[in-house]
C-alpha cells in the first residue's frame, strides 16, 4: 500500500516537473525560434500563449533579442512554479496528499495582487522585477498545492480501478 | 465521487466560465492565467463543498474542475467557431497577429504577417473554420487544464473540515472474494458484515 501510494507520487511529481520544464522551455523557445527566423513554429508559440497572457511587448523580458511568449508577472509565476516543484520533495513527503494551511496561499497571493492592483490603478509604477518577484513567489507556493492535489486525485483514481477490478474478479468467480 | 452533487455545480462553473470566456472585452481576463476558467473551477468546487455533508476531497476538486474546464472549452470552442464562420472578430485576430509581428522588426517576418492577414481577410467561412480549428483546440486544452487546476485550488481555499474523511472503499488488505455469496440455506444476512456501508 505505501508501496504504491509513493510509486503514484513519483509519477505525479515526475509528470509535473516535465509539464512545468516544458512550459518554461516553450516560453523560452518562441523568441528563440523568431531569433533563428523560423516565422511559422514561432507565431504558433505565441498565439497559443496570447489565450493566458497579455503579453505586451514593454512588460516582457527578451530572449535573443524577441519578447518571451508572456510577460514577465506569468515568468514569473511559471518559473516560481518550477522552482516549488524542485523543493517540494526537501520540504514535504511525496505521498503527503493533504494541502498545507490556506494562509499560506492567500498570503502569497497578497503581493501580486497589490503589484497588479496598484499598477493598474496607477497608485505606483511596478518594474520588471516586481512583477517577476512577486509572480514567483506565488508560483512556488502554488505548487505546494497542486502537487498534493494531484498526488490525491491520482490515489483516488488508481484505487477506484484497483477496486473495480477487485470486484470484476469476485465476481467472475460466480457460477 | 458518487455520493457528491456535483451536476449541477459544474454547470454552473461551466457555463460561467464559458460565458465570460467569450464575451468581448470580458474575455481579456483570460490574459491573467485564464482567471475565468481558474474561476469557474473554484465556483464548482465551492458549490460542492457546500453541498457535500463530509470533507471534499483535493482529487474530487480536480475532477469537478476538470468537468467544469470541459463545459466551458466545449462553450468556447462552439462560440468561436461561430463567430470565425460569422466573420465576427476578424478584427481581434488581426490585432493578434499585428501584435505578433510587432515583436519583430524583421521585414521578411513583418511582410509574411501581412500576406497571412491578406489571406485570411480572402477565406471563405469554411477555410476560416480550418484554419482556426488546431488553435482553437489548443486553447480549450489550456483552459481545461487551468479549471482544473481552479478545481483543486477551490478545496485549499473553501474546505475548511478536517479529519473526517469517509473510509476507503475497502479496507487494506480486503479478500477479493468478499462479501461472501448467499448459500442454498438462504443466508441472506451473508457473512455478518454484510456489503460495506456507503458514505
Amino acid at each position: 500500500m505505501k508501496m504504491a501510494a509513493k510509486h503514484n507520487a513519483m509519477i505525479i511529481y515526475a509528470a509535473l516537473i516535465t509539464l512545468s520544464v516544458a512550459w518554461i522551455g516553450l516560453i523560452f523557445a518562441a523568441p528563440w525560434l523568431m531569433a533563428e527566423r523560423r516565422f511559422f513554429a514561432s507565431t504558433i508559440i505565441y498565439q497559443g500563449f496570447s489565450a493566458v497572457c497579455h503579453q505586451i511587448v514593454e512588460r516582457s523580458f527578451h530572449f535573443h533579442g524577441f519578447p518571451l511568449g508572456v510577460c514577465s508577472r506569468c515568468t514569473g509565476v511559471y518559473a516560481g512554479f518550477v522552482i516549488g516543484l524542485a523543493l517540494y520533495p526537501f520540504l514535504r513527503n511525496l505521498r503527503e496528499d493533504k494541502f498545507p494551511a490556506r494562509w499560506i496561499l492567500i498570503a502569497s497571493a497578497i503581493p501580486v495582487v497589490i503589484d497588479f492592483t496598484g499598477g493598474f490603478l496607477g497608485l505606483f509604477t511596478n518594474t520588471f522585477l516586481s512583477r517577476a518577484l512577486t509572480g514567483m513567489l506565488f508560483g512556488a507556493v502554488v505548487a505546494f498545492y497542486i502537487t498534493p492535489g494531484l498526488v490525491s486525485a491520482f490515489n483516488d483514481l488508481r484505487a477506484s480501478f484497483a477496486s473495480s477490478k477487485r470486484i470484476a474478479e469476485a465476481g467472475g468467480g460466480k457460477c | 465521487m458518487n455520493e457528491l452533487d456535483w451536476k449541477q455545480p459544474v454547470l454552473v462553473g461551466g457555463v460561467v466560465a464559458g460565458l465570460l470566456s467569450v464575451i468581448p472585452v470580458v474575455n481579456i481576463g483570460n490574459c491573467c492565467f485564464c482567471a475565468w476558467m481558474v474561476l469557474g473551477g473554484a465556483i464548482a468546487t465551492k458549490m460542492v463543498v457546500d453541498r457535500t455533508p463530509r470533507p471534499v476531497k483535493s482529487g474530487e476538486g480536480a475532477k469537478v474542475g476538470l468537468m467544469a474546464g470541459l463545459i466551458a472549452s466545449g462553450m468556447y470552442l462552439v462560440i468561436s467557431l461561430l463567430l470565425l464562420v460569422a466573420g465576427i472578430g476578424e478584427g481581434l485576430q488581426r490585432s493578434i497577429f499585428e501584435g505578433i509581428a510587432n515583436k519583430s522588426s524583421d521585414p521578411q517576418f513583418q511582410e509574411m504577417i501581412q500576406k497571412v492577414l491578406e489571406a485570411s481577410a480572402n477565406q471563405t467561412p469554411g477555410q476560416r473554420l480550418i484554419g482556426s480549428l488546431p488553435i482553437l483546440i489548443l486553447l480549450a486544452v489550456f483552459y481545461i487544464g487551468f479549471s482544473t487546476l481552479g478545481g483543486l485550488l477551490g478545496v485549499a481555499l473553501f474546505e475548511k473540515r478536517k479529519d473526517q474523511f469517509p473510509p476507503s472503499q475497502y479496507p487494506p488488505n480486503y479478500p477479493p472474494n468478499y462479501p461472501p455469496q448467499s448459500g442454498p440455506t438462504g443466508g441472506g444476512q451473508g457473512g455478518g458484515q454484510g456489503g460495506w456501508p456507503s458514505a
